[in-house]
């Protein structure tokens, strides 16, 4: 008995030596698996033939055509929450519910934390264009910001070299990299109005505008139907405007001036 | 691969083995109708064997019983398993650390929370064949056209569900609608089996209604969504066709409709081309969207502009506002 409990002490003591040297997200990393193994064995489930009341035929014929669903955007967000530690533990909380595809610290290290393939619950409520659930189709990267301050150089950095693999792997088109804000406009206002979109739209990461000092806007202009064809849910118009002054304006305020309405004009022009 | 040598005694190891599963599921069937209690090991459909690279796998499916539905699409269906195995394997592989020239995290965080990727949108196609057994066909050759949907609903009303509705099927080729330009990534395909000429059955469109509603709910599709392939390729592609009845389906929440247009008075600076961007066609080239438009929404096969087809986008275009 005594040899027993020895074996027991000794078991428990190497558990707790095993425990500590292991990462803090162990636990969080074995649901993840979990959950991986439970979304695949839901693909591999034959169609399913009794719902609905379909006359389904007598023989299953499956298709030999087929792939993975891909994202076809890349929203970007801000945490608005003070490190990149603060940001993991949120996301491996099962009751937060919340996630992103990759997390980008002030320092530039990259935390992939949900395969490419699968969909993280970035975008919340959120509409662009005909498109109602972006989770669905999107890739959500968070970069490690309070909400107010400047992006830093190297996260930056990281940023670019991460959206040009996604764009190359995915094929997703320049102007199908856009912000959390603009996707949800009553609602959020991220990244903040110091992302670099015009840099990054250089590299090929978004939509910019052409010059519009020369522009006469034509009588029609429709500032609501611009703002709607760029993919803006034009339902409450004062926060599409915001929304789109912050991604091209890099201003904060309310209303659409002469000089704004051309570079509006001018954006539009660039998703006909 | 082994060599022809190896391969006998391994298949009949593997004959064996499964015909001594085959034996011990019996059992376990009895055990289960006798005493209540369920062999778990044993559940589930008699799947084909995966991971073989011999092609001999027929053998093994006749002895499993389940040789019915194996008759003509045996080896296919095997593919499609076998397919679907290697994408979910995919999802298995831990987040890569090594490309791109990245700077990742020593250690690897993963989230507990996430989903898989859904449609958001049905496209609604015809076959532009003469049989369901034509598309059958078509959608289980690989290396042809690699095209598929993931229902074929025959004249009969007969559906065919070829491909898990989580998976992406190959139906939309070239096609963007609004700034979307992988429809197929977020949509579901149906083909009805249709030549193109004629009107569609009822029983056809009885089962797709059903379908539609199971879709709709399972998804939460809004009713915006439900369009057809001319939509979204208008300069490739005409089907459902002029014939497909999209009013009726409107009425019953999938696809948009425009409603009485007599007392409407359409502003007189609307571009009627902005108006069909936003309802979401492709208007790099304007006739086609125009043409396609007026299929869909008026049963017409011109591409012919005036003030009442001018109306009709007004009104259906306040619709996508």
């Amino acid at each position: 008995m005594k040899l027993f409990l020895k074996i027991i002490g000794v078991f428990i003591s190497a558990a707790f030596v095993w425990s500590c040297s292991q990462s803090k997200y162990v636990a969080t990393n074995k649901i993840y698996k979990k959950q991986v193994n439970e979304y695949a064995k839901l693909l591999r489930e034959y169609p399913v033939k009794d719902s609905g009341g379909l006359l389904y035929a007598a023989d299953w014929v499956g298709t030999t055509n087929l792939s993975m669903r891909r994202p076809n955007f890349v929203i970007i967000h801000h945490t608005a929450q003070n490190s990149c530690e603060q940001t993991l533990q949120t996301f491996t909380l099962s009751r937060t519910q919340v996630s992103a595809h990759y997390v980008i610290c002030k320092n530039g290290t990259v935390h992939h934390i949900l395969n490419d393939l699968l969909r993280a619950h970035h975008a919340g409520v959120s509409k662009w264009g005909n498109t109602t659930d972006l989770n669905s189709s999107s890739i959500g990267i968070e970069l490690d910001n309070n909400g107010f301050e400047s992006f830093s150089e190297a996260q930056m950095n990281s940023l670019v070299l991460l959206l040009d693999r996604l764009k190359k792997a995915y094929s997703i088109p320049a102007s199908n990299f856009i912000g959390h804000g603009d996707i949800a406009p009553t609602r959020k206002n991220d990244p903040n109005w110091r992302f670099p979109w015009k840099q990054l739209s250089e590299k090929g990461f978004g939509n910019w505008y052409d010059d519009p000092m020369n522009v006469v806007l034509p009588p029609n202009f429709n500032h609501l139907q611009s703002l709607r064809i760029v993919g803006f849910d034009t339902k409450d118009t004062t926060a599409a405007i915001v929304g789109f002054k912050r991604h091209w304006l890099q201003d904060t305020t309310k209303g659409l001036n002469e000089s704004q309405l051309k570079v509006l004009y001018k954006l539009s022009k660039k998703y006909q | 691969m082994h060599s022809a040598t190896t391969q006998r005694p391994l298949m009949g190891f593997l004959v064996l083995l499964l015909c001594n599963l085959f034996m011990l599921n019996a059992v376990a069937q009895q055990l289960e109708t006798s005493s209540g209690t369920k062999a778990v090991f044993l559940k589930g459909p008699a799947l084909p064997i995966k991971d073989s690279a011999d092609g001999n796998n027929e053998k093994n499916i006749s002895i499993q019983g389940v040789g019915s539905v194996m008759a003509k699409y045996g080896k296919t269906n095997q593919l499609y398993s076998s397919m679907v195995d290697s994408l979910a394997k995919v999802l298995f592989r831990y987040p890569l650390v090594d490309s791109a020239g990245l700077t990742y995290s020593e250690e690897w965080v993963g989230t507990p929370n996430m989903g898989l990727r859904r449609p958001n949108f049905v496209i609604i196609h015809y076959t532009a064949n003469n049989s369901c057994e034509q598309t059958l066909q078509e959608f289980t050759t690989p290396g042809g056209r690699e095209a598929s949907a993931h229902y074929v609903i025959c004249k009969d009303g007969t559906v065919h569900h070829m491909l898990n509705d989580l998976l992406r099927s190959h139906h939309a080729g070239d096609s963007k609608w609004g700034n979307n330009t992988d429809l197929n990534s977020s949509s579901i395909g149906i083909e009805l089996d249709n030549s193109g000429y004629l009107p569609f059955t009822e029983a056809q469109i009885s089962s797709l209604t059903t379908l539609l509603d199971r879709l709709k709910a399972a998804y939460k599709i809004p009713d915006a969504n439900f369009i057809g392939h001319a939509d979204i390729a208008p300069a490739r592609k005409v089907d459902p066709g002029s014939k497909f009845p999209w009013k009726e389906l409107s009425g019953k929440g999938f696809g948009l409709w425009w409603d009485d247009t007599t007392n409407v008075q359409v502003p007189d600076n609307f571009d009627y081309l902005m108006g069909l961007r936003i309802i979401g066609y492709d208007i790099s080239y304007p006739a086609s969207a125009v043409a396609a438009f007026k299929r869909h929404f008026m049963g017409d096969n011109s591409n012919t502009m005036n003030a009442v087809v001018r109306k009709i986008i007004y009104v259906l275009y306040r619709k996508f506002e």
